[in-house]
């Protein structure tokens, strides 16, 4: 138990400088921490009045400050999908790899990424506030919105590979300076993210680059929509790799030792973060199922590749599970399934997590549906969609950011967490909105109903919601029960982060790595450093994946590049919002 | 408690599970392919007719259109806010083909009946034949977000039975 904030507090409130003296990175970590979080805070507002849409209870009607149900779900999709995910993860990513190498990352690059970002995203949020980017959070043209929305995304991108490029340099400069050593798993997994996200946001920067930047300031007459959804699904679907990774680290890296337990295997996590960088990637293609224009060969070729996502997933749950076990038996259980008394549920650190994982094997389970050629027209464009990336982004990722920000931002600020006991209200809160959410939106989804849609103004739909009755009062409902959560979670941050009481430097909470079963052994064995396997020898060369990833995609993806640019269909912008 | 060279032993038969099963959920959905248990996956034509020029082309007066030879073609246009038509009649247990085109920025339609659920990109031809099967009224609407009006956007399949 590492994460319950220490008992007393005793030492007077130091001053700010001191708090960040030894680890100066500290600073620039939170920052991108906590704007992240407030991006959260306005985009999770507008989640319960979709929800109430979807139940027929129209609101926006009452809302001076949004034009249309649509420019609320854009600022909503943007916000929550795209700019929190963002901030967050830089942030952890920069911080987790530095501390756990041991480096000081250069602080004015790191600043850097951050303003590039900032700056992005004011623009971005100044063209969807003003209603100039009612676009969702997908963007297809021939939809034109203002320039400023995707100048201001394509800083956002820059951003984070300002941070990618750091934490792979500085992991280069750690790999020469500590020949033959073996990085360690935070770093290790953290490096690989990065170069996966390297990869996968090539489609994205040369749509938004190329393409819309030029057209929106009306320097091109047209964009060719369906090379831009390619290039846009190139990059959306790895996106989501890149926020369930940094949830993957946590589970892997850090829970263990939350947990009172060690990493059950080192080297098949090491193994799965290989295939996650090779897999991400090549399969965007199956959000295009339904894209006429586009080879079925490519696209079933793609589907196996979506497929085999499946085995670094199955492997993630096993070690993980399997490090839970062992956690729990060092706590004194046992049993098939009575060791999971023994956990500490009471922590909100451990118990946040262990829902959001909960909440990934049914995400997991819809994400098979729809990666199936055979059964994605039944659910493609309906809302399903939703109602299964709710327990995904929404859940394994955003609760696993919950329970990283109890321990983390405590951790930079040495300010305890405000309320142990309204942390964990508002994870399970979260988590019981979010399950009941997702069985209302699938079922949704097969009767029919469409995604996106202003239900106060529909009219093809009648017929599908005296069908649907039950689920879409669920999708009501859940939203009410996400709003208290959301309440309660940021209540319990902005008092943490307000509160005027700091720790001493040694009560300070640490940072949970964890050690292997193996390392563990060893030092009980002979006291000594485990032998390394062959494979985690192997599994090191991360620069060879990353060249290996980098073919795969290209086998995947130019033949049907080559193919678009050949026989361009460029059309003209319109703006119908 | 288990030693961590018997977890790794464990964890390498759950990773050949999860082989397994990714190439038996493969096979599958090949399988479902080939025998057309969902239909039209093979041999829709890529077609592409710049969406300015309808008027040159069998869209020029959307509809229903039966040959003298008796097959039976729809021809669908949608653009902001409508589907033209907006409902469309077709006789049961006919071999139907429907051809779907956008016109100004993207939209989207699914069927209720038939497994349609199409992604209508401007000036690509979307082309399925169904032979529908229940006579009935099935109303469904847009499905790609396209612009304020997209929630006024539907269409209506009519499927008739024989006489
Ligand atoms: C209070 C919690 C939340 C509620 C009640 C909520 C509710 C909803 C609903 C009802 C929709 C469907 C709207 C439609 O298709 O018409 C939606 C869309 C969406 N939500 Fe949430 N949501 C919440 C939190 C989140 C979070 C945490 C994320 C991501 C981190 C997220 C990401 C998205 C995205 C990307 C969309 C799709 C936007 C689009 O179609 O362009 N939501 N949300
Ligand atoms: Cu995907
Ligand atoms: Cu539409």
């Amino acid at each position: 138990m590492t994460t319950a904030p220490p008992p007393t507090v005793s030492a007077p409130a130091l001053p700010t400088e001191q708090v960040y003296l030894g680890h100066p990175e500290k600073k620039v970590t939170l920052y991108f921490l906590v704007t992240g979080l407030l991006m959260l805070l306005i985009g999770v507002a507008i989640g319960p009045l979709q929800a109430l849409n979807y139940a027929n209870i129209d609101v926006y009607q009452y809302l001076p400050f949004l034009k249309s149900y649509y420019q609320g779900l854009s600022l909503h999709g943007v916000l929550n999908a795209l700019v929190f995910t963002t901030y967050f993860i830089s942030g952890l990513l920069l911080y987790l790899p530095c501390r756990a190498l041991g480096v000081r990352p250069n602080l004015v690059v790191a600043w850097a990424a951050y303003w590039t970002m900032t700056i992005g995203v004011l623009m971005a949020a100044w063209a969807v506030l003003g209603n100039n980017a009612t676009l969702l959070y997908t963007f297809y043209p021939p939809l034109q919105g203002s320039p400023l929305f995707y100048i201001g995304a394509a800083l956002l991108v820059v951003g984070s590979l300002i941070i990618a490029a750091q934490v792979i340099v500085i992991w280069t400069g750690w790999k020469r300076s500590h020949p033959g050593e073996i990085t360690p798993l935070a770093a290790y997994m953290s490096v690989a993210t990065w170069m996966m996200w390297v990869i996968a946001s090539l489609g994205l920067v040369v749509e938004v680059v190329v393409f819309l930047i030029p057209w929106s300031l009306g320097w091109t007459k047209g964009v060719d929509p369906l090379l831009a959804r390619t290039l846009f699904w190139y990059t959306g679907h790895a996106i989501v790799y890149f926020w369930v990774l940094p949830a993957y680290i946590s589970w892997y890296a850090l829970l263990p030792r939350q947990a009172g337990g060690v990493i059950a295997s080192d080297s098949m996590a090491r193994l799965s973060f290989v295939l996650f960088l090779l897999l991400s990637t090549p399969v965007g293609l199956h959000h295009q199922y339904s894209d006429t224009g586009l080879s079925i060969g490519w696209k079933t070729v793609q589907m196996l590749l979506t497929f085999l996502v499946v085995v670094p997933s199955m492997l993630t749950a096993f070690s993980v599970g399997a490090s839970l076990e062992l956690a729990a038996q060092a706590r004194g259980g046992g049993g098939y399934f009575g060791w999971t008394r023994r956990l500490p549920w009471k922590d909100p650190v451990f118990t946040a997590q262990v829902l959001a994982m909960i909440s990934f094997i049914p995400g997991g389970a819809g994400g098979i549906v729809n990666a199936s050629l055979a059964l994605d027209t039944a659910v493609h464009n309906t809302a399903w969609i939703p109602g299964h990336f709710h327990i995904t982004v929404g859940t394994a990722t955003t609760l696993t950011f919950f329970a990283i920000s109890f321990w983390l931002l405590p951790h930079l600020t040495r300010k305890p967490l405000a309320s142990v006991k309204m942390a964990l209200w508002s994870a399970w809160l979260w988590f019981w909105g979010m399950i009941i959410f997702a069985v209302g939106m699938h079922w949704e989804g097969l009767i029919g109903i469409p995604r996106r849609t202003y239900f106060a103004g529909a009219t093809g739909l009648s017929e599908m919601i005296s069908r649907a009755q039950v689920p879409l009062a669920l999708t009501g409902i859940s939203g009410m029960v996400l709003a208290v959560a959301a309440v309660l979670y940021f209540t319990v941050i902005f008092r943490t982060l307000l509160g005027r009481t700091r720790v001493s430097a040694q009560a300070e909470v640490p940072i949970p790595f964890s050690q292997s079963l193996a390392e563990v052994e060893a030092l009980a064995g002979n006291g000594g450093s485990p032998k390394i396997a062959g494979a985690v020898r192997v599994l090191e060369r991360l620069w060879v994946f990353f060249a290996l990833a980098l073919a795969l995609v290209m086998v995947m993806y130019l033949p049907t590049f080559i193919s678009l640019l050949l026989n361009p269909h460029p059309v003209p912008g319109l703006r119908l919002w | 408690m288990l030693d961590h060279h018997t977890i790794e032993r464990y964890e390498l038969g759950w990773l050949v599970v999860a082989v397994v099963m990714v190439l038996l959920m493969f096979a599958g959905v090949i399988a479902s392919m080939i025998t057309e248990t969902v239909p039209g996956m093979f041999g829709s034509p890529a077609r592409y007719i710049n969406p300015t020029q309808l008027s040159q082309t069998e869209f020029a007066a959307p509809g229903l259109k039966v040959s003298p030879d008796g097959s039976v073609n729809a021809y669908m246009v949608a653009r902001a806010f409508q589907f033209q038509p907006s409902v469309l009649r077709v006789p049961a247990n006919t071999p139907v083909t429907l051809h779907f085109i956008a016109a100004d920025v993207i939209h989207g339609l699914m069927l209720g009946q038939g497994n349609v659920n199409a992604e209508l990109i401007p000036g690509h031809v979307a082309t399925f034949t169904r032979t529908f099967k229940s006579p009935g009224t099935f109303v469904s609407q847009c499905n790609e977000y396209c612009g304020s009006g997209h929630q006024t956007m539907s269409f209506t399949l009519i499927v008739e039975a024989p006489k």
